[in-house]
């Protein structure tokens, strides 16, 4: 067996102490000690430091008490979070799609209600009928179209409508769309 | 996110019987197979494995954060965070390292966010006129003294090699259980653990000659 330096064996005595080292190692060391006076004391200081940190294992093994378990908070919180899945989403989320759908669905009915009613039956849609049976008006859109139309419904459409009822003359400029520059 | 010990929980599926309490098989279980239970919604199955390893934890935490309720609150919190990571475990490894990885990690995060300089001076809590200690001294007072000691000079070894200490010589876990928990090779375990050893002694040596000092002045 080859011959070990005392170098390398202060750096394998604080595994020896502790029975950390095995094998060819150990067995190295150990000749080494036999004949290494310096080696020994550091041994012994190391053994010595050793026995001093065991006694502090063993003073905290001894004064612990049997603490409470913590399974019953932790099943507490495992509870919690099974039963906090339903109440993190708000409860009128579950309707949120249902609602957007009949709200959707009304103002078609409201809007498909408001632009049919008055108009005749024979009228076509209000762009082609302005052109082709008023070609004195100017061209209006669909949406001026059902103002109009909701205007000649309104007992009072002076207070809330820019639009005059249809009869009366309007300004071009108010009508007509603005030419993006 | 501390909570009452013993709170009074009923669910359907929470359990809060001990495993003894119920079928011996769950307490004789091995960890992986509660794992997989575990993971199947099984609480009692989870049950166990905290019983199983509570005590030990709570102990571990207790080494590095030094105050038993903080060790219990980090103790639940690895639980937790266990809990729901159970999924990703690998049943083919050992629990055991793997909740101590949880575990510890929280704990050094915690002392991380905490100044380690605020931590008094046992001399400044024991007085100078603590004799030294060579051996263990089998009067209970003298040993928490010494036992004190012991801690401050541990708190003065660098994190990542107090670690090794602590968990190898403090709680007797291997080398290689020691690897798996701070999940480094075992090469570099026994490395840092051999330096943890000389610094410790060095640190007591120096803090005797102090002592030695201080009683001839």
């Amino acid at each position: 067996m080859p011959e070990i330096s005392c170098r390398w064996a202060k750096t394998q005595l604080p595994l020896w102490v502790g029975g950390d080292l095995i094998g060819a190692d150990r067995r190295r060391v150990e000749r080494h000690l036999l004949r290494c006076s310096d080696c020994r004391s550091l041994r012994d200081h190391l053994s010595q430091s050793l026995t001093l940190l065991h006694v502090l294992a063993n003073q905290a093994s001894r004064t612990s008490a049997e603490p409470p378990s913590l399974w019953p908070a932790l099943a507490q919180q495992i509870h919690e979070s099974r039963h906090a899945v339903p109440s993190a989403a708000p409860w009128w989320r579950l309707f949120a799609w249902p609602m957007t759908g009949l709200s959707a669905a009304a103002l078609l009915i409201a809007s498909v209600a408001i632009s049919g009613r008055p108009k005749a039956p024979g009228i076509e849609t209000p762009t082609q009928s302005v052109v082709t049976t008023r070609p004195a008006l100017p061209t209006t859109s669909p949406k001026e179209a059902s103002s109009q139309a909701l205007s000649a419904n309104k007992v009072d459409s002076e207070s809330d409508s820019p639009t005059a009822p249809v009869p009366l003359p309007i300004p071009a400029s108010s009508r007509e769309p603005q030419p993006s520059s | 996110m501390r909570q009452p010990a013993h709170s009074g929980v009923s669910g359907p599926t929470t359990s809060h019987s001990t495993p003894s309490e119920g079928s011996p098989q769950v307490e004789d279980a091995g960890d992986a197979r509660l794992v997989e239970e575990a993971r199947a919604g099984e609480d009692r199955a989870f049950a166990a494995l905290v019983y199983r390893y509570e005590h030990k934890l709570i102990r571990v935490l207790s080494r590095f954060v030094h105050d038993e309720e903080l060790a219990r609150d980090l103790a639940q919190e690895t639980f937790w965070k266990v809990y729901n990571r159970l999924d990703s475990f690998d049943t083919a490894r050992r629990f055991g390292p793997w909740l101590f990885r949880v575990g510890v990690n929280l704990a050094l995060d915690h002392l991380r966010r905490h100044d380690p300089l605020a931590v008094a001076s046992i001399h400044a809590r024991t007085g100078d006129s603590c004799p030294a200690h060579d051996l263990p001294d089998p009067d209970p007072r003298l040993q928490v003294e010494l036992a004190q000691e012991v801690r401050f000079i541990i708190e003065k070894i660098p994190v990542a090699y107090r670690t090794i200490l602590v968990l190898r010589d403090l709680e007797g876990f291997s080398s290689a259980e020691v690897a798996a928990i701070v999940n480094r090779r075992e090469a570099t375990v026994r490395w840092r653990l051999a330096k943890a050893r000389n610094q410790f002694r060095e640190l007591w040596q120096k803090r005797e000659g102090e002592e030695v000092e201080v009683n001839h002045a």
